[in-house]
């Protein structure tokens, strides 16, 4: 069983990237279980169709905390999109506090810690366990899917912005403090691009500065906005664009995959002024 | 890293201890139950006491989602119960880490409660490595929500400790009010005398512990601070004595001081004498910081004092300088591993170590001097009173029956 996780900056497309991956992924008859990291608990809706499931958090807190007392399908959701691929999607949220309110990192240690007490990778035979993590590694908490082992394999979305590798470089950091205790690596960058010039040169030098590769880039395109609006993924909107076919594609760089590393990270001041570096050469 | 044992106990725990005794006070507890468990275990073995340990006991609920309306629900049900006039929230580690919005909370129940005064304070991780400070950080709480009243000229405040010290000040005031002037003392058993420290001009802490509650009466109510020191011992009540004298330029005090030193005299230098015939080495261990009043009171008396000191806010500092320079005491700023380590190092005849922080057994029996009324340390007549009985208590008979009970059932000395 492989275990991935997905980070990025705060609204770089995610859970949008992770759930293609996802459906992709069960595309090719694999057994596939998607856990959303994040408080707000929307990575699985668009596999789930439109529909945001009940959170292991909300589940636990109805039960007091009594893990005993939860069953597996109280909170891990059968994908309804099975019809249309190969493999199977098991669905679940952690959920979290509202805005504002509470410890979202401590929820997402629950959140794992339940999934594993309940068994449920090995219960359901799975290929691949897939983590969409909240954005920054604000604390310990998010950086729960990389320690203990949970997740081998890492890969952070990111743009060409300055903002967004910067964050990736955090990420980074995060890694390499992690890979000696649990064995996690990087396995790369994926491109979730903006539009910006020659921004896929600025990711594959990004990559290359931090020690790693790019593993695919998903075009700007408006047809992936409308998924979001319409509950559904690419692969039953559109899946004859070229949209879809970067989706597929990606996947395909991540599943046959073999180049981990250990990431450098970069600290802000450095980062900058190489990012200024290369922009004003493409501008030249 | 070795480990230190100087992070002895939580603050929370003196805070509660101190709240808990004042009339129309009732402290809240704002934390998981673990640290209701200890406040609760620490209050019992601190002193006989039956301090009501109201809490929230923060459960992984509470820590994911928020437990601000738990707290909420706490402060409004502790209300209906008690009726205090104030509810002191001691905010400890947990809240703190997920960041509750405790003034939120207190904003929101005062609007519903006009009546009710809440306040609160971060305990815990913030103040680590001295548990006395729970006293000066619980009142800073308590002055923030009272309020003004006239001033009295050449009035003064005593400011001293914890709840215990109210009403503990009668072997100094007693002087000052003799002298003509009005004193107000804080803290005091009930709100409304408490309330009267902002009638105060000037204020004269009696401990090293209340520097951040002098420090927020002083900014309240416009009131003048002066540190002299710490009326314990002989020298060091007639200091403290001297020193408001000559602050308020009352030579009344200095003539009151001249004649009970001159009473005590006879007294005084008997004691002297007898440690002189047979000498003590003590060393202090930090309690709620009674090491300060304690070492004061034997280094008067000419024992040699080895002290290590739990506070080191600015009085603290100024008080060992001062207690350096007058006794010559050693004072032990190093962290140590065991209490029995510096019992090896310095090799006392009696160890003082106020065992409500934390518990700690040392392997050979040693007259250990326990002095449950520590926090009436001030004043002449409480260091006569353990100079005339010391060595007579330092040699009760429970040594020689502990001996007998070694001799007879095997086992070495072990307390």
């Amino acid at each position: 069983m492989r275990q991935i996780a997905i980070y990025g900056k705060g609204g770089i497309g995610k859970s949008m990237v992770s759930s293609h991956i996802s459906f992709a992924l069960a595309n090719k008859g694999l057994k596939v279980m998607h856990v959303g990291c994040d408080p707000k608990h929307d990575s699985t809706r668009l596999l789930l169709m439109g529909k945001m499931p009940k959170t292991i958090l909300d589940t636990l807190r109805k039960k007091n905390f009594a893990i005993q007392h939860v069953a597996r399908d109280e909170v891990v959701f059968e994908s309804p999109l099975k019809l249309e691929c190969d493999g199977k999607i098991y669905c679940a949220e952690s959920g979290g506090p509202d805005p504002g309110l509470g410890c979202g990192g401590k929820g997402v240690i629950e959140a794992i810690e339940t999934l594993q007490h309940l068994n449920v990778y090995r219960e359901l035979e799975l290929d691949v366990v897939l983590y969409d993590v909240l954005g920054d590694v604000v604390c310990g908490g998010f950086s729960m899917p990389i320690r203990q082992g949970y997740a081998e394999e890492i890969y952070i979305v990111s743009s060409g912005e300055i903002e967004v590798l910067f964050a990736a470089s955090n990420i980074c950091k995060a890694i390499s403090r992690f890979t000696s205790r649990s064995g996690a690596k990087l396995g790369g960058i994926i491109g979730n691009l903006r539009e910006l010039k020659n921004e896929e040169d600025i990711l594959n030098k990004f990559a290359e500065l931090l020690g790693t590769h790019v593993v695919g880039f998903i075009p700007y395109s408006e047809i992936i906005k409308e998924c979001s609006g319409k509950g559904m993924t690419l692969f039953q909107l559109a899946p004859h664009s070229k949209e879809c076919d970067a989706f597929q594609k990606l996947t395909d760089g991540i599943w046959n995959n073999k180049e981990f590393s250990v990431p450098k990270s970069i600290n802000f001041e450095d980062l900058y002024a190489w990012w200024k570096k290369l922009v004003a050469k493409r501008n030249a | 890293m070795s480990l230190k044992s100087y992070e002895h106990c939580c603050s929370s725990l003196q805070a509660l201890a101190t709240l808990g005794k004042v009339e129309g006070i009732i402290p809240l507890l704002h934390g998981p139950q673990p640290c209701a468990y200890q406040c609760q275990i620490g209050s019992m073995t601190c002193r006989p006491s039956r301090l009501l340990t109201a809490g929230t006991l923060i459960k992984k609920s509470e820590v994911i989602f928020g437990g601000e309306e738990n707290l909420k629900k706490q402060i409004i049900n502790m209300y209906r119960q008690y009726q205090p006039k104030i509810i002191v929230i001691i905010n400890t580690c947990v809240p703190q880490l997920i960041g509750e919005d405790i003034k939120g909370v207190i904003n929101e129940v005062e609007q519903e409660i006009p009546e009710l005064k809440v306040t609160y304070f971060d305990s815990g991780f913030n103040f680590p490595k001295a548990m006395p400070l729970g006293n000066d950080v619980a009142w800073v709480s308590i002055v923030r929500v009272l309020e003004p009243m006239k001033k009295v000229k050449g009035s003064i405040g005593l400011v001293g400790r914890s709840g215990q010290d109210a009403g503990a000040f009668t072997p100094v005031d007693t002087f000052l009010k003799e002298a003509g002037i009005p004193v107000f003392g804080f803290p005091a058993p009930h709100l409304t005398e408490m309330q009267k420290i902002s009638q105060a001009e000037i204020l004269f802490p009696v401990h090293v512990v209340p520097f951040l509650t002098c420090k927020e009466i002083s900014e309240r109510f416009n009131s003048k601070v002066e540190y002299i020191e710490v009326p314990s011992g002989i020298r060091g009540t007639s200091g403290f004595l001297r020193g408001v004298a000559d602050i308020l330029k009352n030579q009344k005090i200095h003539d009151l001081v001249d004649q009970e030193e001159d009473n005590i005299r006879p007294r005084f230098q008997a004691i002297k004498r007898r440690f002189a015939e047979d000498p003590v080495k003590v060393l202090i261990v930090y309690g709620p910081a009674s090491e300060f009043s304690l070492s004061k009171i034997l280094a008067d008396f000419g024992a040699e004092v080895i002290m290590v000191p739990s506070m080191r806010n600015k009085f603290a500092q100024m008080e060992k300088e001062l207690q350096k320079k007058r006794y010559g005491l050693t004072i032990v700023e190093e962290d140590f591993d065991l209490l029995e380590d510096l019992n090896e190092m310095y090799k006392p005849d009696v160890i003082f170590c106020e065992v409500q922080g934390r518990v700690e057994i040392i392997p050979k029996l040693m007259p250990v001097f326990c002095n449950m009324m520590y926090l009436t340390a001030y004043g002449y007549d409480f260091a006569l009173d353990i100079g005339e009985n010391f060595h007579n208590a330092m040699k009760r008979g429970v040594l020689a029956n502990w001996k007998d009970m070694v001799k007879r059932y095997g086992g070495e000395l072990h307390a």
